[in-house]
């Protein structure tokens, strides 16, 4: 399965441990430097996509402080999904990268 | 956010199909109440764009599991727009229609490219058939002569098609 960038964020969220809906568009902005800002609509239209290829599953439900809260965690495949995305994006990043630091300037058009 | 926010984002859940919400309304409600804070009285437009296309897109994933079901799904919507909107809607908005069925149902480069396709054909198609009335009379709109969809559809532009009779 591909993953969105969106799907991509909302992995790697969860890397640390399960977490809740709310706490995933928070830590998904956080590690994004702010660039992935979920709507919720969004949060689990993602969430239900990555929980049918089985990358997420429902951790648990409970009541805290009378709200519905569900957590969700990373399930084997989730983790080795956003491992094989990662070393993609980094590969492609190895492309660009070594030329930035050997200060190669692009060339201005006349 | 307050009962009354609460209830109006309810509304807007409703685009969901009703299993789905039933099995994660109150899950998702909370999380919204808990990201946009216990004061907020009116609705962020985001968050509604994103339940309209969400729910929208979950109706049409949960019964489009191939393309062929795909057409299938937007020539029923396209139909049921036409019985809404009026005969002269029937072809470009079936065609649009379709497109945007598959483009939800299959978000890839080849719903892409059909989207384009169509949307182009049904551009041309809207363009010409507005621009020229049928040879030899009056292009028929498809509402019945007296009625008042007629008239409103006919008579209600500032240009007429020709043979059609100014509005007194």
């Amino acid at each position: 399965m591909m993953l969105s960038d969106q799907g991509y964020f909302v992995l790697a969220s969860l890397q640390d441990g399960p977490l809740h809906g709310y706490a995933i568009i928070k830590k998904a902005a956080e590690i994004s430097s702010g660039r992935v800002r979920l709507a919720t609509g969004t949060l689990y239209g993602v969430l239900d996509r990555l929980a049918i290829n089985g990358l997420v599953v429902l951790e648990s439900e409970s009541i805290v402080d009378g709200r519905a809260r569900r957590t969700y965690q990373l399930t084997h495949d989730g983790l080795s999904a956003l491992r094989a995305e990662a070393e993609r994006l980094a590969s492609a990043a190895k492309v660009v990268r070594p030329r930035i630091a050997r200060g190669v300037i692009a060339v201005r058009p006349a | 956010m307050t009962p009354e926010l609460r209830a109006t984002y309810t509304r807007y859940l409703r685009a969901y199909p009703t299993a789905w919400r039933e099995a994660n309304g109150e899950a998702l409600l909370d999380t919204l109440d808990e990201s946009v804070g216990p004061d907020a009285s009116r609705p962020r437009w985001r968050e509604v764009r994103s339940l309209l296309v969400n729910g929208w897109r979950t109706r049409v994933t949960s019964t489009c599991t191939s393309p062929g079901a795909a057409i299938r799904e937007g020539l029923v919507w396209g139909v049921l727009a036409t019985q809404a909107v009026g005969p002269s809607f029937s072809v470009v908005g079936g065609l649009w229609l379709i497109a945007a069925v598959l483009i939800i149902a299959f978000p890839n480069r080849v719903a892409a490219v059909v989207f384009g396709v169509l949307a182009v054909a049904a551009e041309i198609y809207g363009f010409v058939s507005y621009r020229q009335p049928i040879q030899g009379g009056r292009r028929d709109c498809g509402f019945a002569p007296q009625s008042q969809s007629h008239r409103r559809h006919c008579h209600g532009r500032r240009t007429l098609h020709r043979g059609a009779t100014p509005r007194v």
